[in-house]
């Protein structure tokens, strides 16, 4: 079994998430046929790539997002849809979990989407 | 074991004709997702962080090698190449597709298995001893009441819309090795006053945010009336328990908020309303069951067994693996061997595709076909003649399974946590990985003995973490993972609940707090003094302390 070269408190939620200040909001959900984690991107589509991930930074652009997501869920193309946190001025998720998300489970880096952010 | 007959293998493959059609309709943009997730959720499959998940049913945690081999040529065609052994004795995979979700199905039915029974406010797969049938302590092989529990249960009209989940452990001997006394109902195979066979019923217990261990409800049952007396019970509960609020919605709610006594007495009248109205099982159809369980063509063998002796002399690891991870079986020269899906820095209840083959295979050579799957996460081979006992460790060796930690404080049960699960609040895995990788001295950890380790990610505590001699319990504190620390909880039929020490700690404190419990331990012990008997004698104050380092 591959083992977890990231020793557990190195991806911690405290220190990536904790005391990072809150930046601009993603909108994220899994996509319907397959499940994979997606993000909104900025042409409207729907990207795996946390990276390509539209940045709301105001409330109307939050707004924005929102839309999106309720469009794709009533055209089934999502599920458990949901606008995030990001950190300061990138689209890397504040929170621990949606961290998790974006990249895969930390306990099986070998099945990673993308670099840890 | 148990064979579908034409009616069982036809209500499955009509369930999968069914969820076809349903999943067709549901890409199709026919059913939103509203109506479409308790269809899913009635098939065993959830929606998890990356992907869906299918949950397995492994009624009492039983398989045959031919499922075992399909169960991995699932891992492989449709999933990522491995799956993960939960404490239910059922099978997760991580990676589903739902449009291919119908046949996985399908190729499931092909081997008598679904997902039926995996998830919703229904009784839930039943579970049992994973000794079943081999332990020298049985009374009565569990097997065959867990089955003509399954069948009475499979889409029971009446129970199907508890509620809340409802789920049922079967024991067939005093040594509790299904942790009974944390279910809904709890069923021990006991002899009454004359010597004949029934059972001790415990109703009401459970783990999760209120964990109760269940009380004794009625200590003899004859064996003729089980299915009345548990339909009395669920009768009860439909009716009393709680649906406006879904955390007091368990049975275990009712319970305590009306008293055992008096819960045992609208039972009883109950009973006594239908215990003659036909539901029980006609003794030909027990008999019918029971002969699917009969037990496998065994040689006779005398014991000792020369070739083992050697191999024990000759070589130590392995000596000590017979030690830990192989139990003594109701035949003489044959043995009952749990394979530890635990090895050191692994991730707990995992196994690939070609694992579960090679075990498959093991099973085919040593074990008369069969594997059992425990609530531990390990696999077990029932049925092996100890003359083929090196040869086996040998082949484990070669997939990485050849610890011998069975039991001891490497053996440590890990939910999948915020690795995968959409409910979690902090990560399991990797603080097991990296408890067993402190502890992967097979000599320390065997001067350490009995302990066992049980870690959720969340309060849902899958992880049985409040049953664990230690137990780990994650949460998220404004963002941050932080680990509570229980001690004292117990599965077993000494059945208790853990008591927590006090604030967490964070993930890279928690294994060095585990240490000086665990050197606090040493250290106090009696000579021969076990970790819980220690831990009891003692109390908490020692522990405590050693924990957060004022010792
Ligand atoms: S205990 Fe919580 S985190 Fe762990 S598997 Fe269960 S629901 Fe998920």
């Amino acid at each position: 079994m591959p083992r977890d070269e990231i020793e557990p408190s190195a991806v911690s939620a405290g220190r990536r998430a904790g005391r990072a200040a809150v930046g601009g909001k993603i909108a994220t959900a899994n996509r319907l046929r397959d499940g994979v984690v997606v993000y909104l991107d900025a042409a409207g589509g729907w990207t795996t790539e946390v990276a390509q991930a539209r940045i709301a930074h105001s409330s109307e652009d939050e707004q924005a997002l929102k839309a999106a997501l309720d469009s794709a869920v009533r055209a089934n193309l999502i599920v458990d849809a949901a606008v995030i946190d990001t950190r300061a001025a990138e689209s890397t998720p504040a929170r621990l979990r949606e961290q998790i998300r974006a990249v895969g489970p930390t306990v099986r880096p070998d099945l990673a989407r993308r670099k840890p952010l | 074991m148990y064979i579908y007959d034409k009616f069982d293998q036809t209500i499955v493959r009509e369930r999968v004709a069914a969820f076809r059609d349903q999943v067709a309709r549901r890409l199709a943009g026919e059913l939103d997702e509203d109506h479409f997730r308790p269809l899913r959720l009635m098939n065993g499959l959830y929606l998890q962080l990356h992907a869906y998940m299918l949950r397995v049913a492994i009624p009492y945690g039983t398989l045959s090698s031919a499922q075992l081999r399909r169960l991995a040529y699932i891992a492989r065609k449709y999933d990522r190449g491995y799956g993960h052994f939960t404490t239910r004795q059922n099978i997760q995979y991580n990676w589903i597709k739902l449009e291919e979700a119908p046949d996985i199905l399908s190729d499931l039915a092909d081997v008598q298995m679904h997902g039926i029974q995996t998830s919703g406010n229904c009784i839930r797969n039943v579970t049992a001893d994973h000794f079943s049938g081999v332990a020298g302590d049985e009374i009565d092989d569990p097997r065959v009441t867990s089955e003509i529990l399954r069948q009475w249960s499979t889409f029971h009209p009446e129970f199907s819309f508890l509620p809340r989940k409802f789920k049922i452990a079967v024991t067939g001997a005093a040594h509790d090795r299904a942790a009974i006394k944390f279910h809904d109902i709890g069923i021990q195979v006991v002899r009454g006053p004359d010597g004949e066979v029934g059972y001790a019923i415990y109703a009401g217990g459970g783990m999760g945010r209120t964990p109760v261990v269940a009380p004794l409800i009625r200590g003899y049952l004859p064996k003729a009336e089980l299915l009345s007396y548990v339909e009395a019970i669920l009768r009860v509960y439909n009716r009393y328990g709680r649906r406006d609020n879904i955390y007091k919605a368990r049975i275990k709610i009712l319970v305590r908020e009306i008293g055992a006594a008096e819960f045992t007495r609208q039972v009883e009248e109950e009973w006594k309303l239908i215990r003659t109205t036909g539901v029980n099982l006609p003794a030909a159809e027990e008999a019918r069951i029971r002969r699917f369980f009969a037990p496998p063509p065994y040689d006779t063998i005398a014991e000792p067994v020369a070739s083992l002796t050697q191999a024990k002399a000759a070589s130590p690891a392995f000596a000590r693996w017979i030690e830990t991870n192989v139990h003594t079986h109701k035949v003489p020269g044959y043995a009952i061997v749990t394979i530890s899906l635990k090895p050191p820095g692994g991730i707990p209840g995992d196994a690939s595709a070609e694992q579960m083959e090679a075990i498959a295979d093991l099973a085919d050579r040593y074990s008369f076909a069969e594997i059992r799957v425990s609530h531990i996460q390990n696999l077990i081979l029932p049925n092996v003649k100890q003359a083929d006992l090196f040869a086996i460790w040998q082949a484990l060796g070669k997939i990485g399974f050849a610890d011998a930690n069975a039991g001891l404080i490497g053996d440590i049960i890990a939910c999948p946590g915020l690795d995968y699960c959409a409910l979690a609040n902090a990560r399991s895995i990797p603080i097991s990985q990296a408890i067993s990788e402190r502890f992967a001295d097979p000599a320390r950890s065997a001067e350490i003995g009995p302990l066992q380790i049980k870690i959720s990610g969340c309060i849902n505590a899958c992880g049985h973490h409040h049953a664990g001699h230690i137990g780990i319990l994650g949460v998220d504190r404004a963002g941050e993972e932080l680990y509570q620390i229980t001690l004292g909880g117990a599965a077993d039929q000494t059945a208790e609940i853990g008591a927590l020490i006090g604030p967490g700690f964070k993930s890279a404190d928690a294994v060095d707090a585990i240490e000086r419990i665990v050197d606090t331990y040493l250290k106090l012990r009696q000579p021969g003094e076990e970790f819980l008997v220690a831990y009891r004698r003692l109390g908490q104050a020692p522990f405590k302390e050693a924990a957060y380092g004022r010792a």
